[in-house]
């Protein structure tokens, strides 16, 4: 060929290639509903019943598991993931919508018991359970596992310490470094091989939610290596490992023969083999969700912003997405020490003064979060969506009442304040920023300072003492529950007695005597709808006092695959519940 | 000849051993002078969930209350010696050279990175290779045919690859290539041993994208090197004798043009041994720049140390074979030793 | 003496045969008529010279001959034809068969003319399997081998290994030449072979050329700007001036009677050896004044009788230079220049002559005071200036000038001229800008330029225009001591005439006195009362110039002197019988 006619071609090619990339038709690969599901149906409805067997199912995530070890976990794709070889003494209920925020037993042969005042509960394992090396699951190793995870200086890290916090139990040095690994712990006691009871200092209604973490889950002592339990945990569920776990290289988990499925609520164990990739690039991941080369993002927190550009604005595609709230809360703490927001008008001014559209925005419209008036997310049970108090459900700012709380509170012209921000998350910064001019608008001069947010939540926001020297009046903030109730969600966040000094969570310094005061009533209420009632009381004290500056209930736009069998949303776990998930291509 | 090696050797132990330093006092010793107490570094060092009795284990593993004499050389001691941790009721040693355990993963971090090095050395030499032979090729007849259409498409090609970030042409790459137009398989590294066919496929196109960035820089530098030397005296002379004109080109001109490619091959293919981050990203393979990466994003500190000693141990040692290479390649040079 | 075999002119077809070659570069500037109808020939082991100055258009002659203007934008017409070979309109395969085989080229530069990386083993054995590709390689060697030794390399076999920088200037031409001859070329081609070499260096490798020429029954071309350098080696010259030939024919004739007055011009303007100082002066000033030129020579000029002190006396300078040792470190000292002493009077000129490594040009640095003399003492109107503080010696450098070699570099090409002029007055402390100018332009005149051009750049002017303005420049401050660094070893035969004239007529004029170092035996002759023979650092051989020219007691001074090119082919060959006769006695070429 010519070299000329060569040299335009190329140019061609090259153009063409630039072009297109702009054009993003993106109709390729899952194109519509292809077992007639619809948009957003998983949300609600179990998608795609069946019970086939076999196959392979795919998961990848993007970065590295944040760990294997049910004792060592603190993200909620482990707590819900690891649940495929790690059975726990009690679990949710696999149903969508408001019925799986309902706890069913899991290793436990029945739903617990407990004493009069409250302070004693007794579980009773099901019998004749064994691990995937055919030994029996006692009570010790949950014992065990209990210790491992909360006591000592050499506790695993990672995970919450809510036994540590509850347990009758003062001087437990933990199960590391002496012969006995159990010996003085009392606040647990096993009776016999099959039952725990559990000593609480006090009575704590929420106690069952905290028998569902997967820190219950039974660990034998002598297969624990501490930190390195990691790379081969011995399975209690209907999966186990097939090789040793190295961080980066993936896991496969294969049948774990000893499992029983007639003593399991829960799980379908319909796929023979699971596979998790590590580090597979975001757009990689959502590439092969629609090409069908995978079938679930393990992180569970939906598409990345390329792909969902891509497949919201395509008819066929969005009958594959699904858009829950994931029970995540994003708000600004208003805090109630720093001048001049100790003045509760301040506080009511800036309430008024703050439009959320500009917030939903930042998180992308009406797909990325729904527009929040009050502080319990929707699916716990409490939570008042009708509760308005400053007319902030239509998203637009009320200037005018905002000025008239300012001149209450002495600053008619406004006034300086400061908000802190996790500076490397930029829809959070996006939404700051709309605050900000929402706050410009009526003369609060907001000034924003940015932190970084592995330390954030522990070290700046988090210690009250830094956020007095800072001046931070505000600070951005987000807040998932770690079970699903109103405890759950607002104890740290809003009790006078969560305080701490450093990772508190009480950011803005709550510490109303009424609010606390019911705060210990309830947690010794037995009856749901008491409680239920009980958390409105202290969501409306809450927004009374101005102290949490609703923002957005985040939602998620997952990519459900055409393959993927039993597909729900659970409540429970913000994300598909991957106990019962099965795929169609079995070979 | 033998002093200058041993010269050369005997530097670059030195020149480790300040990178070594250097990294130490980055990470120790800087937060210190902005003012943060033992608690707080190791606070920042402790991974995600900094309770107390996990900071004070921070601080006791890492030795932050020791003189800053001694933390050095705990720092040194354990990377050539090794050293002891504990894992629950098991205490493991961790031997040289020892970097210590990952604060996010618990892995040792040594083995950790030689088991991502295969990646990265693939990926890393396989683009090497291709660049060099592409660039220097391209470089080769642009110089040959200067002002032809070919010279001035190449050359112009060559400003659009190395203005281009990597991160643009692979994803280009992928979303077309590989997902659109089913060309290439998806990126993904199988070990040589296992299947040689599926590694050299696996890793086409990651290779294709990686050299096209550098094949340009190689392509203009062996042109310019070129036309300075197609003017020298020596190919008038081979001419004269009567050489066939891709003889003088090939054997004459390209000689001496290649010394100063060797020099920044030397360079680049070290830092691409370190981990090609961009690249090993866009394609998820799991290299050590990734890991290096991830580490820097959760603060994993052992991570850190040992992915940047490990770098700079690479590039130094292309350094010294480059500058063990000279005299081989320029006749001058070792005489002047 | 009678008269040498010349080649045998009957045989029917010449080698080389050149019809009205033609030669035309495109420029920028419109067509560049480098070579016009240009017609010659040479016989079968015939020997031409093609003498002419820059511009003149043989490099490009000689370029043409080996087909090497192809792939250029030349535009070349007429007939070449090398051994039956046309050159012009040959096929590319046929032009590469010929290059190497039929006729081979010897080129000026002999450093950067062989690669750098390759061993002269390797380029020798290319050279020979390029055209004998049957030959194996040990075949090829054995010749490459052979014909080193024929060349005069000493131990072949083993420095048939080496790379080109382990071997001196001379010995890399040989080298060169051996190349040329390891396929047994018809015609050797050699342009400016021996401008870069020294004077004894260039002797040998002239010698070594018709030496060649005779044994192996080749044909020479010798192309060159010396005329005294083709005199001794061909027998026909070929006199050419911007593209063509204007004279040409045998070489006792066209140098000892030449037609053209162009030739007569050249032949005038070289200097000559044995032309003394005294004839040249009144020579000069004759034509200065007008009249014809007188035949006797003025009794010369006595230097140092009146009586005067010394305007700078020397005595035992030594130049150390620390050299850094090899494997095991331990440095070497050496001795640029090794225990020197002279004395220097008052309007007289001293000559320093000497070959590349004989310290003349770190002496006249260390007079400069451009160096400060590790030992030794240097007075300079009785002032002791070895070890003078920069800071002293500054109002004495209006007393000391100096002019360089290299027209083309000693000009700050970013200063117009009457900048570069004028900036040792500003150095010296003079303000006022309008007397500067006045000056400078006064000077400009006095060196034959146009006082307009004080604003222009150097690169609007030529070699021999330039070094004038390095003269105004080391002359505006009215110095008393002018040393002058080979400053016409740069320039063409006739400017350096030019040259030469002017300096002498100054010298006249603002009453100087001269150090005039060069390596050019004839140039130095001319123009120096004394003369110092230097030889690696060391004095050997001092006095009146024309005692040393014409009775040298030193054998360096006699080898040296036999060494230099003369302009009759007669006497130039009974100087070759001489340096054959003495080295006799001595080996060769000297090992590196």
């Amino acid at each position: 060929m010519n070299k000329r006619v060569m040299g335009f071609a190329a140019f061609g090619a090259a153009a063409a290639l630039m072009l297109t990339a702009c054009g993003g038709d993106g109709g390729e690969g899952g194109g519509g509903g292809g077992n007639g599901a619809s948009f957003d149906q998983g949300s609600t409805e179990i998608v795609n019943p069946s019970d086939a067997t076999g196959g392979t199912l795919r998961y990848a995530i993007s970065s590295n598991m944040e760990s294997t070890d049910p004792g060592n976990t603190y993200y909620g794709y482990v707590w819900n993931f690891s649940r495929y070889y790690a059975r726990t003494l009690l679990t949710y209920a696999a149903a969508p919508g408001q019925a799986g925020t309902e706890l069913v037993p899991d290793l436990a042969a029945e739903m617990p018991e407990v004493n009069d005042d409250g302070t004693e509960w007794t579980v009773k394992l099901q019998e004749g359970l064994k691990y995937e090396d055919g030994s029996e699951i006692v009570a010790e190793d949950v014992k065990y596992a209990i210790a491992r995870s909360n006591f000592g200086d050499q506790a695993l890290p990672n995970g919450p310490k809510y036994f540590q916090q509850l347990l009758d139990e003062d001087d437990y040095d933990g199960p590391y470094g002496g012969d006995d690994p159990l010996e003085g712990f009392d606040a647990i006691e096993t009776p016999d091989d099959h039952t725990l009871v559990f000593h609480l200092k006090e009575p704590f209604a929420d106690f069952l939610y905290v028998l569902a973490q997967p820190q219950t889950a039974p660990v034998p002592a002598d297969a624990d290596k501490g930190e390195q339990y990691q790379s081969r945990v011995v399975s209690s569920g209907p999966y186990k490992f097939e090789d040793d776990y190295t961080p980066g290289n993936g896991l496969v988990l294969v049948r774990n023969e000893e499992w029983d499925p007639d003593t399991d609520p829960i799980r379908t164990a319909l796929p023979d083999r699971i596979t998790v990739e590590e580090g597979v690039d975001q757009n990689e991941i959502d590439q092969r969700l629609v090409n069908g080369e995978l079938d679930v993002d393990l992180a569970g927190t939906g598409l990345g912003p390329a792909m969902k550009g891509q497949l919201v604005g395509d008819e066929d595609a969005r009958n594959n997405l699904d858009n829950p709230t994931t029970g995540a809360h994003f708000y600004v703490n208003i805090n109630t020490k720093v001048e001049p927001l100790d003045n509760l008008a301040c506080r009511q001014a800036v309430q008024y003064a703050v439009g959320r559209e500009g917030i939903q925005r930042a998180y992308g419209g009406d797909l990325g979060g729904q527009i929040a008036t009050q502080v319990l997310p929707p699916d716990i049970p409490g939570a008042d969506p009708e509760l308005d108090l400053y007319e902030a459900a239509s998203g637009k700012p009320n200037a005018d009442k905002a000025k008239e709380k300012l001149e209450e509170c002495g600053h008619p012209d406004g006034f300086d304040v400061n908000i802190g921000v996790r500076s490397d998350r930029p829809a959070e910064v996006d939404a700051v920023e709309a605050i900000q001019q929402s706050l410009a608008e009526v003369g609060i001069n907001a000034q924003v300072k940015g932190y970084p947010s592995d330390t954030y939540t522990n070290t700046q926001a988090g210690s009250p003492d830094f956020v007095a020297e800072n001046k931070l009046g505000l600070t951005y903030y987000g807040w998932m529950a770690d079970w699903p109730s109103g405890y759950g969600y607002m104890s740290s966040i809003l009790d006078g007695d969560a305080i701490k000094e450093a990772g508190n969570s009480n950011i803005s310094e709550l510490d109303d005597p009424e609010i606390n005061k019911l705060f210990d009533e309830v947690i010794s209420v037995e009856d749901p709808e008491e409680q239920a009632r009980i958390y409105a009381e202290i969501d409306r004290l809450v927004m009374e006092n101005a102290a949490i500056l609703p923002g957005v209930f985040q939602k998620s736009v997952i990519y459900r695959p055409d393959n993927l069998t039993n597909v729900f949303f659970n409540p429970s776990w913000h994300m598909y519940d991957y106990m019962t998930l099965g795929t169609t291509e079995t070979e | 000849m033998l002093r200058y090696i041993l010269r050369r050797l005997g530097a670059s132990v030195v020149l480790l051993l300040v990178v070594t330093l250097m990294t130490f006092v980055i990470f120790y010793v800087v937060p210190r002078l902005a003012g943060r107490t033992t608690e707080q570094l190791a606070t920042m060092y402790v991974g995600r969930a900094p309770t107390e009795a996990a900071i004070q284990a921070t601080i006791q593993r890492l030795n932050l209350d020791q003189p800053l004499v001694l933390q050095f050389w705990e720092f040194v001691k354990g990377i050539v010696v090794g050293a002891e941790y504990t894992f629950g009721n098991d205490v493991v040693q961790c031997s040289a050279p020892c970097f210590g355990y990952s604060f996010q993963t618990y892995q040792e971090v040594f083995p950790a990175i030689l088991d991502r090095l295969p990646v990265t050395f693939s990926l890393g030499l396989g683009a090497a290779v291709l660049w060099l032979l592409g660039g220097v090729a391209v470089g080769v007849v642009s110089a040959v045919k200067k002002g032809s259409i070919f010279d001035r498409i190449s050359m112009g090609l060559a400003l659009a690859a190395v203005s281009l970030p990597i991160f643009f042409t692979g994803q280009l790459a992928l979303a077309f290539l590989v997902h659109d137009w089913d060309l290439f398989p998806n990126a993904r590294y199988t070990p040589f041993t296992e299947d040689p066919v599926a590694w050299a496929s696996g890793l086409m196109l990651p290779w294709l994208t990686l050299a096209f960035l550098h094949a340009a820089q190689y392509a203009r530098q062996t042109r310019a090197g070129m036309l300075e030397t197609m003017g020298e005296d020596y190919i008038r002379t081979a001419r004269a004798k009567g050489l066939k004109e891709s003889r003088v080109i090939l054997k004459h001109a390209l000689r001496p043009a290649l010394t100063p490619i060797l020099t920044i091959f030397g360079l680049d293919v070290g830092m691409v041994l370190g981990g090609a981050v961009l690249t090993e990203q866009v394609y998820s393979l799991n290299g050590i720049g990734r890991y290096a990466v991830t580490a820097i994003v959760q603060s994993d500190l052992p991570v850190i140390l040992g992915v940047t000693l490990f770098g700079a141990f690479f590039i130094v040692l292309c350094n010294l074979a480059v500058d063990l290479l000279y005299p081989l390649v320029d006749p001058r040079v070792r005489a002047a030793r | 003496m009678t008269t040498p075999e010349t080649g045998n002119r009957n045989d029917a077809l010449p080698v080389v045969s050149v019809r009205d070659l033609s030669i035309t570069f495109p420029t920028a500037d419109g067509d560049v008529h480098a070579v016009k109808n240009l017609s010659f020939e040479v016989a079968q082991g015939g020997a031409l010279g093609v003498v002419g100055e820059s511009g003149s258009g043989k490099s490009v002659t000689s370029l043409a001959l080996m087909g090497l203007h192809r792939g250029t934008r030349a535009r070349i017409s007429g007939e070449i034809r090398i051994a039956g070979t046309d050159v012009v309109t040959a096929d590319d395969r046929t032009i590469r068969a010929m290059r190497g085989n039929d006729i081979a080229m010897v080129f000026q530069d002999p450093m950067s003319s062989l690669h750098p990386q390759y061993t002269i083993g390797n380029q020798l054995v290319e050279a020979y399997l390029t055209h004998r590709p049957g030959a194996g390689k040990a075949e090829a060697r054995r010749r490459a081998v052979e014909v080193l030794d024929r060349v005069g390399i000493p131990e072949p076999a083993r420095r048939i290994n080496s790379y080109p920088h382990e071997f001196s200037g001379g010995m890399r031409q040989r080298v060169l030449i051996a190349m040329g001859l390891v396929c047994e070329p018809k015609v050797l081609l050699a342009d400016e072979p021996t401008t870069a070499l020294d004077v004894t260096v260039q002797a040998q490798i002239l010698d070594l050329l018709d030496e060649l020429r005779r044994d192996l029954g080749m044909a020479l071309i010798l192309v060159s700007h010396d005329l005294a350098v083709v005199a001794g080696s061909v027998d026909e010259v070929l006199v050419m001036r911007k593209g063509e030939a204007v004279e040409r024919g045998d070489v006792r004739r066209v140098l000892g009677s030449p037609q053209h007055p162009y030739t007569r011009q050249l032949l005038a303007a070289v200097p000559r050896v044995e032309v003394t100082r005294a004839q040249r002066r009144a020579q000069l000033r004759a034509e200065r004044e007008g009249r014809p030129v007188p035949v006797a020579a003025e009794p010369p000029r006595p230097a140092g009788q009146t009586g005067e002190e010394p305007l700078l006396v020397v005595r035992d300078v030594r130049q150390r230079f620390r050299i850094r040792g090899g494997l095991f470190g331990s440095s070497t000292d050496f001795y640029a220049v090794d225990g020197v002493s002279f004395d220097l009077y008052r309007g007289e000129t001293l000559g320093v002559v000497g070959e590349s490594g004989s310290g003349k040009s770190t002496l006249s640095r260390m007079v400069m005071r451009l160096l400060e003399p590790t030992e030794g003492s240097i007075v300079f109107q009785g002032r002791d200036i070895t070890h003078l503080p920069e800071r002293k010696m500054r109002p004495l450098r209006r007393d000391i000038q100096m002019v360089f070699q290299n027209p083309y570099s000693s000009l700050n090409p970013r200063m117009t001229v009457g900048e570069s002029i004028g900036a040792p007055l500003r150095i010296q402390g003079e303000r006022n800008s309008k007397l500067i100018r006045s000056r400078v332009q006064e000077l400009l005149e006095r060196v034959g330029l146009e006082p307009s051009h004080y604003n222009r750049f150097p690169h609007a002017f030529s070699g021999g225009q330039r070094q004038r303005i390095a003269i105004a420049r080391a002359l505006i401050l009215r110095p008393k001591l002018v040393i002058c660094d080979e400053p016409v070893s740069a320039l063409d035969v006739s400017t350096q005439d030019q040259v030469l004239r002017l300096l002498a007529e100054l010298q006249e004029d603002f009453d100087l006195t001269l150090i005039f170092v060069a390596h050019d035996l004839a140039v130095v002759r001319q123009i120096s009362d004394r003369v110092l023979v230097m030889c690696k650092g060391k004095i050997v051989e001092t006095g009146d110039s024309d005692e040393v020219y014409e009775n040298p007691q030193h054998p360096y001074t006699r080898q040296l002197l036999a060494a230099a090119p003369v302009l009759d082919p007669d006497e130039a060959r009974a100087h070759r019988a001489e340096r054959a006769r003495l080295r006799g006695g001595q080996p060769q070429a000297e090992a590196v």
